[in-house]
């Protein structure tokens, strides 16, 4: 019971400071959970995918009462993101568990370098066009470790 | 929306255990919540964007102790 309190009160944490983001809770939730549950594809990224729809639906609520959503461009990415995510989640269930590990760590490498970058204010609304395109490859790829293409 | 789609191929093969995933449900979403109206309300951008790096780069690196050890 203690055990299952700790997981709880971690995955708290952790969906707080990621709704803080806006982000699904996913790309935390992989490590975290794989620490208490053995099976990574048939165990961790099944509910890691699950509580990250679901943290990321209360984000965008959150975010959404302030009015910081903006929906037409949310609403096109999403759709195309969801068309392409699952090939990510099917090439997950037939390829080694260490390869998925390795594209994690590498992502988190990549994401860590991007969090701490600083930021340079854009003039204008940055290329939605070529974001899309992009989607593409990163949900699957995203999807495939599960977790967040948001967080690209 | 994408990671609900990205559910389907686990469907058959994933192995729930509904009342340990209910309350981190739960837990998840409230916390998710609070943490975007915080960020609404309050905190500037930037600093949580390094805080969460962070985060997870500390989680990481224990799993990848935990792996090597």
């Amino acid at each position: 019971m203690s055990g299952n309190l700790g997981i709880i009160s971690g995955l708290f944490v952790l969906s707080v400071v990621s709704g803080m983001l806006g982000l699904g809770v996913a790309f935390a939730a992989v490590p975290f959970l794989d620490l208490f549950l053995p099976d990574l594809v048939h165990q961790v990224q099944p509910l890691s995918l699950l509580l990250n729809g679901i943290t990321a639906l209360f984000a965008v609520a959150g975010f959404a009462k302030s009015g910081n959503v903006e929906w037409r461009r949310a609403i096109i990415l999403a759709m195309v993101t969801t068309v392409f995510a699952p090939a990510g989640a099917y090439a997950a269930q037939s390829i080694d568990q260490k390869l998925i590990w390795f594209v994690y760590f590498c992502s988190v490498i990549y994401l860590a370098y991007r969090l701490f970058k600083p930021v340079q204010e854009r003039v204008g609304g940055g290329n939605f066009r070529l974001a899309l395109i992009l989607a593409m490859p990163i949900s699957v790829l995203t999807v495939f470790s599960a977790w967040d293409p948001a967080l690209c | 929306m994408p990671s609900f789609f990205a559910l389907i191929p686990h469907l058959h093969t994933a192995h729930w255990d509904v009342r340990f995933m209910a309350p981190l449900v739960l837990a998840g979403a409230v916390g998710a919540f609070l943490g975007a109206r915080l960020t609404s309300l309050y905190v500037p951008s930037g600093k949580i964007k390094q805080a969460f790096g962070a985060l997870i780069v500390l989680v990481t690196l224990y799993k990848i102790y935990s792996l090597i050890r």
